[in-house]
C-alpha cells in the first residue's frame, strides 16, 4: 500500500513540476509566433504587400493574435499573461508602433533594426523553456522520491 | 454602404444620414464634418444630418487617424501607391481623397504625412443609367460597340454609367471586357466576361493586358494626360472598342483638351451636371453631331 501511494506521490509531484514548467513552453510559443510574423512581416512589406490585418487574421485565435491586435488598435491588456512580463509588452508596444507606420522603405529600415532583438528574445525563450522544463521536472521527481522516502 | 471604416463615434450617426443620396462626406481637422447631397451640403450632427452649424460634429485629428489606419489595416506600406497619388480606396469601392503634407526623396514624392483633411466619396449603383443611350452607342444588329467617351463634371456619374455599361455588355456577351481600374472604382462589376486589373496605370495596362488578355472591349476611367490618350488611341486602332470617361462641362472642353485626338470615338456621351449622377445630357456622333 506504501509503495502505490509513493509511486503516486512520485507521479503527481513530477506532473506539477511539468505543469509548472508550462509558462516557459508558453511563452516560447508566443516568441515563435511573434518571430515567425516578424519573418512574414519583413516578406510581405516588400512583396505581396498584405496588410498586418489579413495576416494576423490568418492566425488562429492565441494570446499573440490578441496582444497584437489590441496593441495595433491602442488599446489595453485588460487580462493577465502569466508568462510575459512587463519588460515583453513593452517591446511588442512599441514594435506593433513602428509597423504599418510608414511606407516599405521606412519598415524594412525598421524591421531590419529590430530583427536581432527578436531573434534573441526567441532564443532565451527556447533555452528557458529547454532548460527549466527538464529542472522542474527533475525537482518535481525529486520532491516526490523525498517525500517517499519519509513515508517509507 | 459598409462606413464600418469610421470611427465609432460616427458609424451610430451615418446609419441616420440618407446615404441613397449622399455623395461626399468632408472632413477637415477642427471645422464641421460636412455632408454632401446634390443639391445642398449639410452638417454630421449627433443625430444625422443637420442645418446647424453649432450642432455639427467637428471633425478632430484622431477621426481622421482612426480612418485611415482602419482603411489601410494599419499597413500603410501596403497602401502607398495609392497614398502617393492622393486617394485610399476601401474593400468596398469608396474613395476617400487626401490632403496632407506631402514628403518628398529626390524631388519625387515618396508619401504623404499628417492628413488634415479627406474627402470621402460615396460611389452609387444606379442601375440601367446607361438605358437612354445604350442603343446610340451599341448596335444590336451587327453587334458592334462604338468607341464612346462619357463626359460630365466631376461628380456626375461617369464611373457610375461605365459600370452599367460593362454589366450590359457582359450580358450581350460581345466578348472579353478589360476593366482597368487603376483606383480600385470597380469593385462590385464583375460577371462572366470581365476581367480586372486594378492599380496599374493606363500605360501598362493598355500595353500588356492588350496582348495577353486579348479583350474585345476596354473601359477606363478618366483620361488626363497625354498618355491616357496616346493608349486609347493605340487600342483603337487595334480594334478593340473603347468605353472611357473624363472630366468635361461640354463637347467643346472635350476638343480644346491638349491631348485630345478626334477620329478615337465614335460616341460622345454628355452627362448633365447638375442634379442627380448619372443623368444623360445628349449624345453626339463622332463629327459632333447630336444624334
Amino acid at each position: 500500500m506504501k509503495i502505490l501511494i509513493s509511486i503516486s506521490i512520485i507521479i503527481l509531484s513530477t506532473y506539477i513540476g511539468f505543469v509548472m514548467s508550462g509558462k516557459f513552453k508558453e511563452k516560447e510559443t508566443f516568441f515563435s509566433l511573434f518571430y515567425s510574423f516578424h519573418e512574414k512581416l519583413k516578406r510581405e512589406v516588400v512583396y505581396s504587400k498584405k496588410t498586418i490585418k489579413s495576416m494576423l487574421d490568418e492566425q488562429e485565435a492565441n494570446d499573440f493574435k490578441i496582444i497584437m491586435e489590441k496593441f495595433l488598435k491602442n488599446e489595453k491588456i485588460n487580462y493577465n499573461i502569466k508568462y510575459l512580463k512587463q519588460d515583453d509588452l513593452e517591446f511588442i508596444k512599441t514594435y506593433c508602433e513602428n509597423i504599418g507606420v510608414g511606407n516599405s522603405k521606412s519598415q524594412i529600415e525598421y524591421l531590419s533594426s529590430v530583427d536581432k532583438e527578436v531573434v534573441k528574445m526567441l532564443n532565451i525563450c527556447q533555452d528557458n523553456a529547454k532548460k527549466y522544463t527538464k529542472l522542474y521536472i527533475k525537482l518535481g521527481f525529486l520532491i516526490g522520491l523525498m517525500i517517499m522516502v519519509v513515508i517509507l | 454602404m459598409d462606413l464600418s471604416f469610421f470611427p465609432e463615434r460616427y458609424v451610430g450617426i451615418l446609419n441616420k444620414v440618407n446615404l441613397i443620396e449622399l455623395y461626399e462626406i468632408r472632413l477637415r481637422i477642427g471645422y464641421p464634418v460636412l455632408l454632401k447631397f446634390p443639391n445642398k451640403t449639410l452638417y454630421l450632427g449627433d443625430c444625422g444630418e443637420t442645418l446647424l452649424e453649432e450642432n455639427a460634429l467637428i471633425c478632430v485629428q484622431n477621426d481622421i487617424n482612426d480612418i485611415i489606419n482602419n482603411v489601410t489595416e494599419h499597413s500603410l506600406y501596403a497602401f502607398n501607391d495609392m497614398i502617393k497619388k492622393g486617394y485610399l480606396s476601401t474593400n468596398q469601392g469608396v474613395r476617400i481623397g487626401l490632403a496632407g503634407e506631402c514628403v518628398f526623396e529626390n524631388g519625387k514624392i515618396i508619401t504623404i504625412k499628417n492628413f488634415s483633411s479627406l474627402n470621402i466619396r460615396i460611389p452609387h449603383e444606379i442601375r440601367n443609367c446607361s438605358e437612354n443611350f445604350y442603343n446610340k452607342i451599341y448596335n444590336k444588329k451587327d453587334k458592334h460597340l462604338f468607341n464612346t467617351l462619357i463626359i460630365s463634371a466631376p461628380l456626375y456619374g461617369k464611373t457610375t454609367v461605365l459600370k452599367d455599361l460593362a454589366r450590359k455588355i457582359d450580358k450581350e456577351d460581345y466578348g472579353s471586357i478589360l476593366i482597368i481600374d487603376e483606383r480600385d472604382e470597380f469593385v462590385n462589376v464583375k460577371g462572366k466576361n470581365i476581367d480586372s486589373i486594378k492599380y496599374s496605370d493606363k500605360l501598362y495596362a493598355f500595353e500588356f493586358s492588350l496582348r495577353s488578355m486579348a479583350p474585345r472591349v476596354v473601359i477606363t476611367d478618366e483620361l488626363t494626360t497625354e498618355n491616357d490618350w496616346q493608349c486609347v488611341f493605340n487600342a483603337s486602332n487595334s480594334g478593340t472598342a473603347i468605353l472611357a470617361s473624363c472630366h468635361a462641362r461640354t463637347i467643346e472642353d472635350v476638343i480644346c483638351k491638349k491631348y485630345f485626338k478626334k477620329g478615337v470615338f465614335e460616341r460622345y456621351v454628355l452627362l448633365k451636371s447638375r442634379g442627380n449622377a448619372g443623368v444623360l445630357d445628349c449624345v453626339y456622333d463622332g463629327e459632333f453631331n447630336i444624334i
